[in-house]
Order: structure tokens, then sequence, then C-alpha cells
């Protein structure tokens, strides 16, 4: 049976019917959240990962986002089976953000996990982040490493986010720190007003809900990778690529004209400035120089926020402004415009600056000066 | 004789099992398959190379098969656009892996902008564990997520390109001395087409289209720091063989010693540094260091390598030899 019924309070699973339904049970501690639209393959596999967790004070949320394949099936059945679960359905697919607030809005969890129809949580999962969240009342945003696997189930590889608040932070003007099935957070942190997805963002509505949970609570980063994302042909091939960078783009737009009150930023500056993030063209032109200010200037004005760590900060001014310096100066340090910036990097930290010079200028100035030396006399 | 707008060409060395992989990847395409054909070169595989191209064609049309002799990437690409019958050419690696929308992608590129040269970026994917230390970006090409014209010291990496069949005839192919050779390194036969397109066609645009994309399998063997190492030298090489084409200068024995021995101890140095004083922010293992900043010597190096033996004699005497 395919339509929706009615909550049966007796009955092992809970049905709902959009009306938010009374609970038969004590809240549990935790929410784990999940969206199926047409995901047969791996949802037994994804279903399961949660049940066996070492952890067992959760209610699981799913939303059967108008799947047309055996999914709702295999959902019924896993209800069937295990009462901690909740089905949601709508005969439409209304889309993931919209599925999520839906799942959200009749959460009862004191935290709220994310899990993807296609990917596994390790048993220790929930155990580790709700251990962790309790010992460190400040953070309400916890996400971990995680491991990529096949289709298959072999790991091919683990990926790690930044782990202190104040480098995710930093991050997070730029890209994504977070892995969105990874994530843990606080629900009081919904009820405060701010956390629901954004239902206008079809992609990259996890990084614009982080953004605005990283104003009000502090995040981290678990070292362990507890959680495996699944890379197969369906999401390999997903033609939402630029869309999602597109989308991603506004939304470290919109944080970097905040920040930067005092400037007009244009979105191709911050598409250069999310590009340079991981690694900055070896050589740079006078017309990247201003792209270049523009971090420096991002770091004065990040800086002044509160709830910085100075000494982490101090160490992400040391590594951009020997960056930049390293970028910049290989041929221009005589340049009038090079000049100017080069002088900001030594006013932001000149023993950066300095220790580049000794590590890897001198090096280069001869080789340069050498081969001016031979288009001179050679 | 019925011409298409695409020929897909792959240039194909004993990798059968690859090969067959992203076959049936590409007959999944979203366009009208009567839109293109595909072409497989196959450079003297030893391998069952033949028999998954026949398999493939007996269930789908279009699809070719072409042998050529002469080893080398270059010659494979050459043969393969004297077999194609389409208006534009498409070199796909034999390695990697495309979208169902690639070709839908590159018709509408055609169709809005018809450069005479164009591209996608390609992404790593794994088939097998890769290591901590080895990042996405070392086995990808990335220009941007931005439609555009490439600047001048910018170049389309030859595993996903697009060239008009009739500009790539007068420019007279690719350059048989520039390109891999069997299991040996190679790599400078698309820049150099490029650059040679830059200077003698300047109404033609060389475009970058980010929706283009295709996903290219890192194996293994590729995610070492060996590997890697001798693939930065190679470049080094090959960049500094298609500038002496080009009438680049010769260098004296006693300047190369000496940038030699300079390039040695700047290698030296930073590989030391970066067991001990490496930002480790930026460069989370000693590996990426060594990869990002060490290895430019190297670079470094194999252009020297290049460059001493090109002004020598023995060097031409080894390379008449060879022919």
């Amino acid at each position: 049976m395919d339509t929706a019924r009615p909550c049966s309070l007796d009955g092992p699973a809970r049905f709902h019917t959009g009306a938010v339904t009374a609970m038969s049970m004590q809240r549990p501690t935790v929410t784990v959240l999940m969206a199926v639209y047409n995901g047969q393959r791996y949802l037994s596999e994804a279903i399961e990962s949660v049940l066996h967790q070492t952890y067992d004070d959760f209610e699981f949320i799913i939303v059967d986002d108008g799947s047309t394949d055996a999914s709702g099936d295999i959902l019924r059945a896993y209800a069937a089976q295990d009462s901690r679960i909740a089905l949601l359905r709508h005969e439409q697919n209304i889309g993931l953000t919209k599925s999520l607030n839906e799942g959200l809005s009749i959460a009862q969890g004191v935290y709220l996990a994310r899990q993807d129809a296609d990917d596994l949580s390790l048993p220790g999962r929930l155990e580790a982040q709700v251990t962790y969240l309790e010992a460190h009342p400040a953070v309400g945003l916890l996400g971990t490493a995680y491991s990529v696997i096949n289709g298959g189930g072999e790991c091919l590889a683990t990926y790690r986010h930044p782990q202190v608040s104040t480098e995710i932070l930093w991050q997070m003007l730029f890209h994504n720190a977070f892995c969105h099935t990874s994530v843990m957070w606080c629900r009081n942190l919904v009820e405060m007003g701010g956390g629901w997805y954004d239902e206008r963002l079809l992609y990259s509505q996890d990084y614009e809900l982080w953004v605005r949970l990283m104003k009000s609570t502090a995040g981290a980063n678990l070292d362990l990778p507890l959680v495996a994302w699944r890379q197969h042909d369906a999401n390999i091939d997903a033609t939402s690529r630029i869309q999602q960078q597109d989308l991603a783009n506004v939304i470290a737009w919109k944080q970097i004209c905040g920040l930067l009150k005092d400037k007009v930023i244009t979105q191709d500056q911050v598409r250069s400035l999310r590009e340079w993030y991981w690694v900055l063209p070896s050589r740079l032109s006078a017309s990247d120089l201003p792209t270049c200010r523009l971090y420096l200037n991002l770091l004065d004005a990040f800086g002044k926020q509160s709830r910085i760590d100075p000494s982490v900060l101090s160490r992400i001014r040391q590594s951009w402004v020997t960056r930049i310096f390293e970028s910049v100066a290989i041929d221009r340090i005589g340049h009038a415009k090079a000049a100017g910036l080069i002088a900001s990097l030594v006013k932001h930290d000149r023993w950066a600056v300095a220790r580049s010079v000794s590590h890897r200028m001198v090096h280069t100035f001869r080789r340069t000066l050498r081969s001016q030396a031979w288009d001179v006399f050679g | 004789m019925n011409s298409f707008l695409i020929s897909v060409i792959i240039c194909t060395y004993n990798r059968a099992a690859l090969l067959a992989n992203l076959l049936e990847n590409l007959s999944v395409q979203s366009v009208d398959p009567s839109t293109y054909e595909i072409i497989i070169v196959d450079n003297n595989s030893l391998d069952q190379t033949r028999n998954v191209v026949e398999a493939f064609a007996t269930s789908h049309g279009n699809v070719s098969y072409g042998f050529e002799a002469c080893q080398g990437l270059s010659w494979a690409r050459n043969h393969g656009y004297r077999i194609a019958r389409g208006e534009y050419v498409a070199y796909l690696d034999d390695d990697c892996k495309v979208p169902a929308q690639w070709l839908a992608v590159a018709q509408d590129v055609i169709e809005r902008i018809a450069p005479g040269m164009f591209g996608g970026p390609y992404y790593a994917v794994y088939d097998s564990p890769k290591p901590h230390w080895y990042l996405d970006r070392y086995g990808s090409h990335v220009q941007g997520d931005q439609a555009r014209q490439l600047t001048q010291d910018e170049y389309l990496d030859g595993a996903n390109l697009f060239i008009r069949r009739s500009l790539l005839e007068a420019l007279g192919g690719f350059n048989r001395t520039l390109g891999m050779v069997g299991d040996e390194l190679g790599y400078g036969e698309e820049t150099a087409l490029q650059q040679s397109l830059r200077t003698t066609r300047q109404e033609e645009a060389i475009y970058y289209e980010p929706r283009l994309f295709v996903h290219h399998i890192v194996s293994a063997r590729k995610m070492t720091l060996r590997w890697s190492a001798r693939q930065v030298f190679v470049a080094g090489r090959y960049w500094q063989r298609m500038l002496n084409a080009r009438g680049g200068g010769e260098l004296g024995l006693r300047h190369s010693v000496r940038e030699t021995i300079h390039t040695l101890r700047a290698l030296c140095t930073d590989i030391v540094c970066g067991v001990f004083v490496r930002d480790r922010q930026r460069f989370q293992y000693v590996q990426n260091h060594w990869y990002e900043q060490a290895f430019t010597n190297l670079r470094h190096l194999g252009e020297l390598y290049e460059l001493f033996s090109h002004g020598t004699r023995i060097y031409r005497w080894r390379n008449h030899g060879n022919q």
C-alpha cells in the first residue's frame, strides 16, 4: 500500500500524514535523518549500518521522497521490524532539501544526525559523536572524517576536514568543511529558529545551513573516519557539479561580503578566492594581485571576530603569508604593484616572509639572476 | 559515406579491461547515436583489445577499429583523425569514465561557439585504495568552474580534447617526437599542437568548458612518489624538448653543470625541509611537501637534462641510432 496512513500508536511503525504526530515513547537522545529517492540498490546496507550502531538510544526518521522503485517496500519491511524507524512518505518527488526539513519538523532527539541513503555509518559513529558532544558543550556541530567506498564497499580513500573551530570557520568562508552524511548537530539550534535547510537551494543546502549554525555555535570534526561515502555511477555522473559549485559560490560570496562590509566584492573574485584556496597559481600576473590582497583583508576581518583562537589564527596567517609571498615574489619582487602587496605581507607576518626568503627564494633569485645574466652576456 | 558531428577517438595500448568499461560507458550517451562515431586505435596491443572492440561493434553501430603498428601515442592519434569522418574529433584517454551528458555538452559548445579546439576538466577517481597523502588534485586537471577562452599560457589536456578535424589536418596532426611511446612516458604533443595553433591561427579560439568533464581513473601504479618523480622529470624534459624544437637556446657545459649542482642542492634542501619544517596546515604529509615543492626541482633537472643533451653530439648520435 503506497498511501500514507495515519499514525497508529500501538503499531510497530509510526506513519506520518503531514501533521506532527504525538510521540508514544520517551524522547530519544539522537534522531537519525535520512531521505530516499529511488535508492533501492544500497538502501538496505545504509539502514542496517544505522540499526547496528553500538549506541541504541535513537529514532530513525526516513523520508521517502516519492520513490518509484522498490525503496518503498524495503523501507516498510524495515519499519515493520524495528520500532525505532519512523517513515514519512509523499507521492511527489519534492527534493532533498524539503524532505529533510519535513523530517526535521518531527524530530524528537536532542542531537540530530544525517545519514544518506547510499552511504554507511560505521558501528561506533553515533556513540563517538554523542560522547564528544556531551563532553564539549560549546560544540554544537560535529562532523567526522570520511572514507570513500565503491559500489562493492571496498574502501578507496580517506578524507579529513579541519578539526578545530577556527580552522573550520576559515575554510567555511570558501568551502564546506563538513561531510554532509557525517554531521551531528544539537536540536536546540533548530529550536532557536535558524536550524532549517534553506528550501530555495537545490544543492549545497548543507553548506548554507552549517554557515548559519556556526554563527551561534562552535564546530568540530572528529579525526576518525566514522562514515563511508559511496562513489557509484549515479553520483559520479552527477550533472549537477557545476550548479552545485555556482550555489556554493553564492554562499561563499555572501559570507565574504558580510565580513568585508566596506568593500565591493564581485562573484568572479570569490570564484578565484575559492579556487586558489587549495593551491595558488605558481605565477601570478599583475591582475591577480588584488585577489591576493583580498585574502589579507579577509584574514584581518576574520581575526577581529569573536570566538577566534589566536594561536590557530596566527598559524593560518603565517601559512597564507608564505603562500602568497612565494607566488608573488618569484618574478616580480621589484614590480611596483607587487611591492605594495609585499609590504603588507611583511606587515602581516614578517617572520613568515623572512623564513620563506631564506628557504626558497635565495635559490630562485640566484637562478633568475643567472638566467638574466645569460640574456645579457650570452 | 555518412558523416558525423563528432568522432570519438580512443587510443589504447594493452588496457583491454579498462577499454571494455569505457565502451560500455560511451554507449549510454544521451545524444542521438547517429550523430557520433567511436574509433578505437589499437597501438600494437598484445592483449584482448581487438576482441573487445569487435564484440562491442557487433552490438553497437558506428564503431570502428584501427590498428597502428608504429608505437607511440602521437602515431595512434594521427591514425585516428585520418580515418575519422566527423566534423570534430574528440580525443579521450582509455582510462577515463564519461558521464552520460558528455557528448551532449560538446554538441552544445559546437552549436553555440564552434571553437577550433575545446576541452574540459578531468577529475580523479580510484579503483584501488588511495594512499593518504595522494590528493585528488594531483590526479585531476581542472581549470576553474567557468566556461571561457584560455589565456596564452594555459593548455588543455589531451585526455579530453576536441578539435575541428579540418584544423587538425591543416596543422599536420600531432608531433611524433613529443608523445608517449608504449610504456615510456611522454607529454607535450598536445601542448605543442596548441602552441602552433596559437601562433599560426590567431583567429581560432581554445575554449574551456567545465561542464564537459570526464573522470580519470588513477591507477595504484601512479599513486607512488617514485612514479610522480619520474613523471615530473619527464614533463620537464618534454617541455624543454618542445622549446628546443621551436629553436630554443643551447646551454654551455659549464653553465649546465653549475645549474645542475644548484638544483640538486635545492632538491636536497627541500627534501630535508619537508621532513622538519614544512607548513603542516598546507602539507599534511611529508609526501605532499615533496610532491608540491621538492619536485619542482626535478622538473628543472629534466629541463636541464634535455637542454644539455640537445646541445651535445652524443645525444644526436643516439637519436639517429634509434631511428
